[in-house]
């Protein structure tokens, strides 16, 4: 396993004949934080739960570094239920006693805002993330995944939950793997990029390469026909065209002017991408 | 209270952006030589941002000289007199650059910028 922590070999899985992550191989190191993004259906929330061990996968195998087991693996999604009928005062306790966690219930309650005596079925789809993410912390994950949760999260939980994940980088070095759609306050967090497309991991980059390789430019008369481009985007009044890998000679040679792109353009560009490859095919 | 921003839509990587910050902080005086800079944690926590994107700024700004690292005990703002000079000049350099292109867009020359900049400064 080397310096990897968790890692995917040939994992296939199919619903049906189609399959939703086709023969992925791929390895996360310790800490570091990973966004995958990618269209609607193109199989990341699969591909998570295969790494959760929340499905078992047709093909191939997930392999944990051998000092680790299934309980230092935290996976979040919307989706889980949880101790449904318990108070969470109930619900900790058993959660502590089954994961052998020392830290004291009272902590956590205070630091999520709810009543311990409160139902899980009684809180909100955020509340009840929130709570569930306390849960995990209590485990110091090594590795933390995160099926879309945020759209479910007003702006003051999201937040909140966002400090919780930064204190478990800070505090555990905890790798954080998260699929996502909403972009926007986490953009901040991935050092490193990929995007699924079709079941199988379309591009694998570190954060700072990704910027230095995306840029946009405006351009109204003749594209260069040398230079590909990622996707466009066109209106009566301009048409801008992202490309990628960006060339240093293409200022020069071509005479347009090429801009830097933040993150969440930079995926918004590479999904938009993939919809036009749907189309043509 | 020192200010910090981060616009997290700036193609500008985050970390040139804290650093941007803390030198106008310390160019201002509102950061002076020998404060000690937020702890990693409570500006990652206050910004949302990835706590190596922090430390990653505070480790740049170590290696230019603007900041002392003591093991166990934090970050400190480390600059004399004759480092500030240069930082103010480089740092003025680059914000004229950017006035100046804004400028000549609007079709103004060399000499409209300065009887403008003249015209105004007179009546601050």
């Amino acid at each position: 396993m080397s310096d990897h922590i968790l890692e995917a070999r040939n994992l296939t899985v199919r619903f049906g004949k189609r399959p939703a992550v086709d023969d992925v191989t791929v390895a996360f190191k310790p800490g570091e934080a990973v966004v995958i993004a990618g269209p609607n259906g193109a199989g990341k929330s699969t591909f998570l739960r295969c790494l959760a061990g929340a499905i078992v996968p047709d093909r191939g195998r997930v392999l944990l570094d051998r000092n680790l087991s299934g309980r230092n693996i935290g996976f979040l999604s919307d989706r889980l239920s949880l101790y449904e009928g318990w108070t969470l005062e109930e619900a900790w306790t058993f959660h502590r006693r089954e994961f052998g966690i020392a830290e004291p219930a009272r902590q956590t309650f205070r630091a999520i805002d709810l009543g311990p005596r409160r139902r899980v079925k009684s809180l909100s789809v955020g509340e009840r993330t929130l709570f569930h993410l306390s849960l995990l912390m209590a485990q110091k994950p090594a590795v933390l995944l995160i099926d879309e949760v945020l759209h479910a999260l007003d702006p003051y939980l999201r937040e909140r939950f966002l400090e919780a994940v930064i204190e478990a980088m800070d505090d555990f070095k905890t790798a954080v793997i998260m699929v996502n759609h909403v972009f926007q306050e986490t953009a901040q967090l991935p050092e490193r990029v990929m995007i699924m497309d079709g079941g199988r991991f379309s591009l694998d980059e570190s954060r700072e390469d990704l910027e230095r390789k995306v840029k946009k430019a405006v351009f109204a008369g003749e594209w260069p026909s040398e230079i590909p481009f990622l996707f466009e985007t066109s209106s009566d009044l301009q048409k801008e065209r992202y490309v990628y890998p960006f060339l240093d000679e293409w200022p020069a040679k071509s005479g347009l002017d090429f801009k830097d792109v933040a993150l969440g353009e930079i995926v918004k560009a590479f999904i938009g991408g993939a919809y036009v490859q749907k189309r043509a095919r | 209270m020192i200010r910090i921003n981060v616009d997290l839509n700036s193609p500008l990587p985050a970390y040139q952006q804290i650093i941007q910050s803390l030198k106008i902080e310390v160019l201002s005086g509102r950061l002076k030589n020998g404060d000690r800079l937020p702890p990693i944690r409570e500006l990652a926590k206050l910004l949302k941002l990835n706590p190596n994107t922090v430390a990653k700024a505070y480790y740049t700004l170590e290696s230019e000289g603007f900041v002392e690292s003591r093991p166990g005990s934090g970050n400190w703002v480390n600059v004399r007199a004759p480092g500030l000079d240069g930082l103010k000049r480089s740092m003025l350099d680059g914000e004229t650059r950017a006035y100046l292109d804004r400028a000549f867009s609007l079709g103004a020359g060399l000499d409209d910028v300065r009887n403008s900049v003249e015209r105004i400064a007179a009546h601050e």
